[in-house]
């Protein structure tokens, strides 16, 4: 059964496909097939429709419009911006909508694994690699950002995850840094944490189960897709034993789903259940109002995740991408606002306001983001950064892979029977969009 | 034996008694003169309490049920950071935090959303009571031969999911001729997207209320239209002068139901408006949901207060919803 997102979301792309086909020429008037390219010497003006799903409500309308946008526009005195503020939540269903209507805006904020779904259906023009300009950006965040071989979208801001863990109560127990090379070492201290706390040390599975297999695919050497993405790796070895892994740390109660609470709420790292938890830098500012005493530097300490490979380390990646529509009739300014957008000066801006870590590892450090540690942290490891999606059938494979996950890991299937429905779900979609 | 006992027989005192005779005390005799009926009295008035009370303690367990949600939405609209952050913070807030709904209220234009969303509403109200009763008594009282087809076909439009229609509406408001530098074959333009059209146009009436009203004008006499016929009244006149008054009861209930849909509507303004001054109030209240946050007082803060039209709306007109959702066998 499609449940009520997945309708819209066939529905959308199926008027994605029939508006992409019918207005393939876009309106920018150039090549669809070249990828578009500042020009430095392009005259800037008109109206740029831009839609976002960051800086809601008033402050911040107040930070983008009232200070990211205003100081591109005080350069380029003959170009306007109008924003459309989305929720997260349904942004799929407004581009869905919006395309399908032939009417995407100039530049659209969309989620990290977007890019080849959009792309696919020409939703995105290509982009040339100079409008990245000065900006250094892990490089697989921008192979995710790619389709076919082409830069479709660029990374702005991300929602990493780190481990981050209680010093106190580690320190209280006889471990001093939780750092392993390894994860079968973590695995073990897990365990011996378990053996001393009584508890379930790690708050990790109460997250989303698919970006946990997903991380850990990475950590076990493998991705999830081919390089073209039209192939799922999810049979292939390192994803088996990721969910394994996974299955395993649920049954010995290292890590339990079932401490699961709603977005906001204080997690199990945060009231004392756990001592080390996957959290996502987003937590950041309730994290600090809530408990202040857990973000003290003598009781928080981070570290990332180990691979199977020692001194390897990844760091999950979720965040926010911006693309160029192919429709837009104002090519040259959308072009220089997205190059200014993913400038250090406009994206240590929005990461103060949204708490987000900017996608650039070129903004110095000591650069002041807002305070938020877990950004901090992140900023300085994103050469470690990993992420999960890959393939133009993403936005209908991930809405998919949490229910079986979570069949998986609370043991009413065995792991070879979910990845097997995983491997089919994903070739099922993936051979809609040959 | 009632008669050895000086009591009246039964048959004898039902068939002598005459309401309202201040001079027949027959039915006094019969309640009070005995014993026996004494006692089954007192056991009847017991038995009566106990059950009375039974249903007193459940409709208030289920009241309390009910009420329960609204009150821990507007407990943890003035809890404080610190209660928030527990894992079971106590029920009554130890300290309570008004500032929040302030708070709330500086988040987002808040005063311009919640004055969309009420001309919405009002909208709603008005169109879908005009068209709704027009249709509805067409339906149910002007014999004509495709009535039961149409009917049918409203009836089957509702079991059709608003997300499958969602795409094919939006392309009739983009696509709208003449409208928004739209040409005569609607394109070139916007449409009706980004303005008033589109968020009051789609709304106007629903197979429901047409559906909910028919149900009204079934049950009345259709005598009555036969007789203002005969006394010559004009068939607009007959429906709005003579059967529709005696709707009232589904004409609130439809009001109600349909003001609650304009001002809780949140998808489709969502999907037709870029700008901010025509965005609606539960857009406003998903500011405070952020990709790996949600903050639960302002949030709970912002919808209390969103809540509050439409509880003061049914309180006062309570009474007659639930009449009206009787009297169409709905419930």
């Amino acid at each position: 059964m499609l449940n009520r997102r997945q309708l819209l979301t066939a529905a959308g792309l199926a008027g994605v496909g029939l508006a992409a086909a019918a207005c393939s020429s876009g309106g920018g008037g150039g090549d669809a097939d070249q990828p578009a390219a500042p020009k430095s010497d392009a005259v800037l003006k008109g109206t740029l429709n831009i839609i976002t799903p960051e800086f809601a409500g008033t402050d911040g309308k107040k930070a983008f419009e009232g200070d990211i946008l205003k100081k591109f526009t005080e350069k380029h005195p003959d170009v306007k911006f109008q924003v459309d503020y989305t929720p997260w939540d349904k942004l799929n269903e407004k581009l869905s909508t919006q395309i399908a209507g032939g009417q995407a805006s100039d530049l659209i904020m969309m989620g990290m694994g977007w890019t080849a779904p959009f792309a696919q259906k020409k939703v995105f023009a290509p982009l040339d690699e100079s409008v990245l300009g000065e900006a250094k950006i892990p490089e697989l965040l921008l192979e995710n950002a790619k389709w076919d071989g082409k830069l479709y979208a660029v990374p702005l801001l991300l929602e990493s995850r780190p481990f981050i863990y209680r010093k106190d109560l580690l320190a209280m127990h006889g471990v001093d840094n939780p750092e392993r090379d390894t994860i079968d070492d973590f695995t073990e201290l897990l365990r011996e944490l378990k053996g001393k706390t009584g508890g379930v040390p790690l708050d990790m599975l109460a997250s989303s189960l698919r970006q946990v297999w997903g991380q850990m695919t990475f950590a076990f050497g493998g991705t999830q897709f081919s390089e073209d993405g039209m192939e799922a790796h999810f049979n292939k070895e390192p994803a088996v034993k990721a969910l394994q892994w996974m299955v395993d740390i649920q049954k010995e109660k290292l890590s339990d789903f079932n401490l699961r609470v709603a977005a906001g709420q204080p997690g199990a790292y945060q009231t004392g259940k756990c001592v080390i938890g996957w959290q996502s830098s987003g937590v950041w500012p309730s994290l600090a109002q809530q408990s202040p005493e857990l973000v003290k530097d003598e009781n928080l300490g981070m570290m990332l995740c180990p691979s199977t490979e020692a001194g390897k380390k990844v760091l999950y990646q979720g965040g926010t991408l911006v693309g160029l529509s192919s429709r837009t009739k104002n090519e040259d300014a959308a072009l220089a606002a997205l190059q200014y957008l993913v400038s250090n000066e406009a994206l240590a801006a929005a990461s103060k306001f949204t708490g987000k870590v900017p996608a650039n590892s070129n903004i110095a450090k000591g650069t002041d983001l807002g305070g938020n540690k877990i950004l901090d942290y992140s900023q300085q490891n994103l050469e470690h950064s990993v992420t999960d999606g890959g393939t133009a059938a993403w936005m209908e494979i991930r809405g998919k892979m949490d229910p079986i996950l979570e069949g998986a890991v609370l043991g009413k299937k065995g792991v070879q029977e979910s990845i097997e429905e995983l491997q089919k779900m994903a070739e099922d979609s993936i051979g809609r969009i040959k | 034996m009632a008669n050895e006992t000086n009591t009246p027989d039964i048959e004898d005192v039902t068939r002598t008694h005459v309401p309202g005779d201040p001079a027949d005390d027959s039915i006094q005799q019969v309640r009070s003169s005995t014993p026996d009926h004494a006692v089954k009295d007192v056991s009847q008035r017991r038995r009566r309490r106990i059950s009375r009370t039974i249903l007193w303690v459940i409709l208030a367990a289920i009241s309390a049920a009910m009420v329960l949600p609204f009150l821990w939405m507007f407990f943890t609209a003035v809890r404080s950071q610190d209660e928030l952050g527990q894992p079971n913070p106590p029920f009554f807030p130890r300290s309570w935090h008004f500032e929040n709904f302030g708070r709330a209220i500086d988040a987002a234009p808040f005063h311009i959303y919640a004055r969309n969303s009420f001309i919405i509403g009002i909208v709603n109200v008005f169109t879908t009571l005009l068209f709704g009763a027009s249709a509805g008594y067409a339906l149910a009282k002007l014999r004509f031969k495709a009535a039961p087809w149409i009917f049918g076909w409203f009836l089957a439009t509702m079991m059709i999911p608003f997300y499958a229609t969602v795409i094919p509406s939006f392309l009739l408001v983009r696509f709208m001729p003449l409208f928004g530098g739209n040409d005569i074959f609607g394109q070139g333009g916007q449409g009706w997207i980004d303005s008033w059209w589109a968020l009051l146009v789609p709304g106007m009436v629903g197979a429901f209320s047409i559906f909910l009203l028919r149900q009204f004008y079934v049950t009345t006499p259709t005598e009555l239209i036969e007789a203002a016929r005969i006394d010559g009244l004009s068939e607009p006149r007959i429906w709005l002068e003579i059967m529709t008054p005696l709707v009232k009861p589904g004409l609130l209930t439809v009001g109600l139901l349909s003001f609650e849909g304009g001002w809780n509507n949140f998808l489709w303004p969502l999907l037709v408006t870029r700008d901010e001054s025509l965005r609606v109030i539960q857009v406003g209240l998903s500011v405070f949901r952020q990709e790996s946050n949600t903050q639960w007082d302002l949030l709970m803060a912002g919808t209390t207060l969103s809540a509050l039209p439409m509880i003061v709306l049914f309180i006062i007109f309570q009474r007659y919803f639930v009449n009206g959702f009787v009297n169409s066998g709905i419930k």
